[in-house]
């Protein structure tokens, strides 16, 4: 009640967060997540967290293959950010999906959810036969990676794939 | 002087054409965001027990009052006073009022408060609920489940955070909070990883004692956590950076602005702001309007601190925190 009633009389009070990130490998963020999925987002649904005044979104993907783990077959993934109850957070560094989107999704358990891994780093978007990360590659501060790995970035689809399945 | 009114004149006269800063939209409007009035007070939390030696408390506050002092340009009406220390270690909605730089000790999945850095267990249910966040009661940096028990995790990549609180209608600013991800005080003598596994190792000096480090790994480059009279992650260059977006400025594509994103350990040039910078500044703050032009009654914000207010004695309720962890929560 408290929490709706602020949530009302606030009337939009929104969040916008920048980021400054340093660059992580296809393979490191594949190393780093618990499973890495390509499907389509069936639904994006923003809410309130319990007991704050954060704003979340839940992305619902329906999962066309899994390239690291077994997450099943749809996940519920939550992301930071979104509008809900007349409260806007935009978080910038965060990815935002959108219905109907095909996606490839790097994923980190978050109880019965899931969450991206490293934000817009973790999150591509497939058009066609190549993949793009949400995140625009000049917001990316470039450092040395592993020899054979490759930057997050946009890529072929079939390549983002091979180097996930490839990720020891 | 004469030299910094040449550079703001330029700047404008870049403005008028087609300038390369940007600034913070929101998302849900479209609408740009701005500081409503000329002078915004900033405060300090200085709880930041594992700073590096070059960031000992004086050095570090002088980094960042040389971080935003540096956005105060003549031809912009924008003043950004030091207001003073602050215990505030929240950010969001329950932030409102208050303007604060902090520095969070590290990632929270390596924080013994958060998680058995033996067994792995969890030890507060915020690290594994994406309702909670960790970070606004431990001072860690909120990051996955599955960076546990890692030695290198993507979630990493972060090195300071902005959240800029405001209304998306008028684009008028409430709030603004400054996270930096720095040290966490374990692992000293370990080397200094990308991703860092301890957090950044930030360095505080008014005048770096090298000027080789302009690459992890290079002569003058820190490469330990706890390494003295090296350079790494410059605290003024960094916060500078975020300086501008606590204005409201976005990400710029210009080589070489502080606004633009890119950096490296060692950098120091994104301390003095490029012509793109002042261009963008001066355009939201022209001394000849006297401020944004947002509109918007102090009322209603006054009304929404309020509110977030009896919110957060609400989110403390629901929690059931004991007394003192509501006050580091306020």
């Amino acid at each position: 009640m408290l929490r709706a009633l602020a949530a009302a009389l606030l009337l939009a009070v929104a969040p916008a967060r920048a980021a400054l990130f340093v660059a992580t490998s296809v393979e490191e963020t594949a190393r780093s997540s618990d499973a890495v999925v390509r499907g389509t987002v069936v639904s994006v649904r923003s809410r309130l967290a319990a007991g704050g005044l954060r704003v979340l979104t839940d992305v619902e993907i329906a999962v066309a293959s899994a390239w690291k783990g077994a997450p099943g077959a749809a996940v519920r993934v939550v992301v930071p950010g979104g509008a809900a109850a007349g409260l806007a957070a935009a978080v910038d560094g965060a990815p935002s999906f959108e219905e109907g989107e095909e996606v490839v999704v790097f994923l980190a358990r978050a109880g019965a959810a899931w969450q991206v891994m490293g934000l817009a780093l973790g999150k591509y978007r497939v058009d066609g036969s190549g993949a793009s990360p949400a995140v625009h590659p000049a917001d990316v501060a470039p450092r040395a990676l592993a020899r054979g790995e490759r930057a997050a970035g946009p890529m072929p689809v079939a390549e983002l794939e091979r180097r996930v399945r490839a990720a020891r | 002087m004469i030299a910094r009114s040449a550079a703001a004149l330029l700047a404008l006269l870049a403005a008028g054409r087609a300038a390369a800063y940007a600034r913070t939209i929101s998302s849900t409007t479209g609408v740009a965001l701005a500081w409503p009035v000329p002078i915004v007070p900033w405060q300090l939390n200085p709880e930041w027990p594992h700073a590096s030696p070059s960031c000992a408390a004086g050095a570090a506050l002088g980094a960042v009052q040389g971080a935003f002092s540096e956005w105060q340009q003549g031809c912009a009406n924008l003043q950004l006073p030091f207001g003073g220390d602050s215990t505030q270690r929240g950010i969001g909605a329950l932030s409102a009022g208050q303007n604060v730089v902090m520095f969070r000790g590290g990632w929270c999945s390596q924080d013994p408060r958060v998680v058995n850095q033996v067994t792995g267990a969890i030890l507060d249910p915020c690290m594994n609920d994406p309702d909670l966040t960790c970070g606004d009661l431990y001072g860690c940096f909120q990051d996955p489940v599955a960076c546990i028990g890692k030695t290198s995790c993507a979630a990493w990549g972060v090195v300071a955070l902005t959240t800029v609180l405001h209304d998306p209608t008028s684009g008028r600013i409430l709030s603004a909070n400054v996270e930096l991800v720095g040290w966490d005080g374990a692992g000293t003598g370990n080397a200094l990883g990308e991703p860092p596994q301890h957090g950044w190792y930030f360095t505080c000096y008014a005048t770096q004692p090298t000027a080789t480090c302009l690459n992890a790994g290079d002569p003058g480059c820190c490469t330990t956590y706890g390494e003295n009279g090296c350079t790494y992650q410059d605290l003024q260059n960094t916060l500078t950076h975020e300086a501008g977006h606590f204005i409201g400025l976005a990400h710029s594509t210009v080589p070489g602005a502080t606004m633009n994103p890119t950096t490296h350990p060692g950098e120091t040039a994104k301390r003095t702001l490029s012509a793109d910078d002042v261009a963008g500044v001066c355009a939201v703050y022209p001394t000849a309007s006297g401020g944004c032009g947002c509109g918007g009654g102090e009322g209603a914000g006054a009304l929404s601190l309020l509110l977030l207010a009896a919110a957060a004695r609400g989110k403390r309720r629901a929690r059931g925190l004991p007394r003192q962890e509501t006050m580091r929560l306020a």
